[in-house]
């Protein structure tokens, strides 16, 4: 059953045209379309990510979601009801982490902020205890409860605030940018945290996020935005498979080669006598690849690197760009090879 | 009502966090309170309307006055803060009326202030210059309720103009406009009762009488029987009114702010 339906949705921003002192005397405005007729549907229990360059339209997304702003157009349903409309009773099904900005106040201790979340979604006591109990154990928040807010490190708050987002129990949790300016240890233990509050209580999440880590580690779907609209909403196994052909082979020659000849492969960036060649799964292997520079150079040492869901996602922009259709590409983009002509890669500038 | 409670106790203790603020606030309070009466006493030694008001009244109108002046001081950036940092959008997502949370944690804030703050100097300076006692108990009652009312008049109008940061407005000159004039026309500088006639009928028409000059008037006697409860219900008039306006203000303003940034 979808437990978030958006269908058409569309968000159109008015932007005074006129800055400084001339915008007092013209206050004449401009449309901006932030989302454009987006449409995807949510099941209960997914893990979803959401991604895109800034200023994609994936916050304005959320925003919407979570019924702090009302769509332009279209039509939406979170959990069966309007979010905006019903923006309060909304609020009892979802839980929300704005990476940015704080639920927490910030001159009380943290333990103020997790009181104030049970008394305004009338958690019973022993419940509460034991649900803040068991948040304090799995995000290490223990020895911080008695601490102000604004002594806390980001990646602190950020945990403390995704406990308070989550006391209540919601069906569904947005979680904006949770890891920006959060550091490896603190990021590891978030998304550890999420898959376990996604297989344990089912929570559905959507997560917005420029950490491709993230994404990786948590989301079995993706949903990504360019210029206010969808271009791709799919698996991540099947983004994967559809633009992730791509390898790189990471070969280190005996001396820096002058140059030589390769088919069906480019190199994407050299460093003395290392240099990292990228090829197309479909029209080469990296055996065929190696022997062909071994004809050529002598090869002291090699790796082969997967894609990352990054350089994936580089591609899926690079595609929708390039194409407007989204058909995976066979053609190279600009400077790059592929199938075609040999060409002569000139190296060891 | 648990959520609005717990709201009440955020806004006291967020108002006692900063303990040495909070004791300079109570050290400039005691100093403009003794100021303003220092000031006042030296007028009528040189004459001055007893007519009016007595030596001895008007330092507990001086007091009084300056009392309910420093309980009712409230957070005037809260809203434009919120909008600022964005945080608005958290208040958003909370199943509670935007309105009665901005009111918990006001009235929150407003005992702490009452209690460590405003008590033990009202206490203070009474002994220092002597306050007189309500004339009756109906005058004592009626002067807390007069000051209950006054809290809720004074944070809706308030509301009023701060909601403005809902729409993008910067609030900082609306509130000193707010501010100068209420302090001006409320009867906190100067009683009322020295103003003109004329402006005193133009005041009696408007709530800012109801707001320091009414309780104020009620505890001294100088308001008493069917004055007293016409007051009453003009003050409760003007809360109740300020309140649904406030709350339909709120409700409006938060549909049309844009939540920008990230």
């Amino acid at each position: 059953m979808s437990v978030i339906e958006a269908s058409q949705l569309s968000k159109v921003y008015a932007i005074p045209t006129k800055k400084g002192l001339r915008g007092l005397f013209d206050q004449s405005l401009r449309s901006v379309k932030a989302v454009d007729q987006v449409s995807f549907s949510i099941e209960r229990g997914e893990v979803v990510g959401l991604i895109g360059p800034n200023g994609a339209g994936k916050s304005t997304t959320v925003k919407m979601l979570t019924g702090v702003l009302s769509a332009t157009s279209g039509t939406l349903r979170v959990a069966g009801r309007d979010p905006h409309k019903d923006r309060r009773k909304n609020a009892w099904k979802i839980g929300v982490v704005f990476g940015q900005r704080t639920q927490l106040w910030w001159d009380l201790p943290v333990r103020d902020s997790f009181d104030l979340a049970a008394s305004i979604y009338r958690i019973p006591a022993p419940e509460y205890k034991a649900r803040r109990d068991e948040m304090c154990e799995l995000l290490d928040l223990g020895p911080l409860l008695d601490r102000p807010v604004r002594s806390l490190s980001l990646g602190q708050r950020v945990r403390a605030d995704i406990a308070a987002a989550l006391l209540h129990s919601p069906e569904i949790l947005f979680l904006d940018e949770p890891t920006i300016g959060v550091d490896l240890k603190a990021k590891q233990r978030i998304r550890s945290f999420l898959e376990e509050a996604n297989r344990t209580r089912g929570v559905t999440i959507l997560i917005t996020s420029h950490d491709m880590v993230d994404i990786e580690r948590n989301c079995q779907r993706i949903i990504v935005f360019d210029k206010g609209k969808v271009i791709v909403d799919d698996a991540l196994d099947a983004v994967r498979s559809r633009f992730g052909n791509e390898r790189t082979l990471v070969v280190t020659l005996t001396q820096p080669a002058a140059s030589f000849q390769l088919d069906n492969a480019h190199i994407v960036k050299t460093d003395g006598e290392k240099m990292w060649i990228r090829f197309d799964r479909a029209s080469a292997t990296p055996v065929e690849l190696l022997a062909r520079l071994a004809e050529q150079v002598e090869i002291r040492d090699f790796a082969l690197e997967e894609t990352g869901i990054e350089r994936t996602v580089e591609c899926i922009y690079d595609a929708s760009r390039e194409t407007k259709a989204l058909e995976p590409l066979k053609t190279p983009g600009p400077g790059r090879l592929g199938e075609g002509p040999a060409s002569n890669l000139g190296i060891g500038r | 009502m648990r959520g609005y409670a717990r709201f009440a106790i955020i806004g006291f203790r967020t108002n006692l966090a900063y303990r040495w603020e909070s004791i300079a606030g109570t050290v400039s309070y005691l100093v403009s309170v003794a100021m303003g009466i220092e000031l006042w006493r030296a007028l009528y030694r040189n004459g001055g309307d007893r007519q009016i008001l007595s030596a001895s009244e008007l330092n507990t109108y001086l007091v009084l006055t300056a009392g309910i002046r420093a309980a009712l001081t409230m957070d005037e950036f809260f809203i434009e803060q919120r909008v600022k940092k964005g945080t608005i959008a958290v208040d958003m997502m909370r199943p509670l009326s935007f309105h009665g949370m901005l009111f918990a944690y006001t009235i929150g804030g407003a005992l702490q202030r009452l209690l460590t703050q405003v008590a033990p100097s009202v206490v203070l300076i009474a002994w220092l210059y002597g306050v007189q006692a309500p004339p009756s108990l109906a005058a004592a009652l009626f002067a807390v309720l007069s000051a209950l009312l006054s809290v809720v008049l004074l944070f809706e109008l308030n509301l009023l103009v701060w909601s403005a940061a809902l729409w993008g407005h910067s609030t900082w000159s609306y509130v000193t406009i707010k501010e100068a004039m209420i302090q001006l026309l409320c009867g906190a500088v100067v009683p009322i009762w020295f103003f003109p006639t004329w402006l005193q009928t133009v005041l009696a028409l408007t709530p800012l009488d109801s707001l320091v000059h009414v309780p104020v008037a009620l505890y001294l006697g100088k308001l008493n029987g069917a004055g007293a409860l016409v007051a009453l219900a003009k003050q409760a008039a003007w809360a109740v009114g300020a309140m649904l306006l406030g709350s339909l203000v709120c409700r409006r303003g938060l549909r049309s702010a844009v939540v920008y940034g990230g």
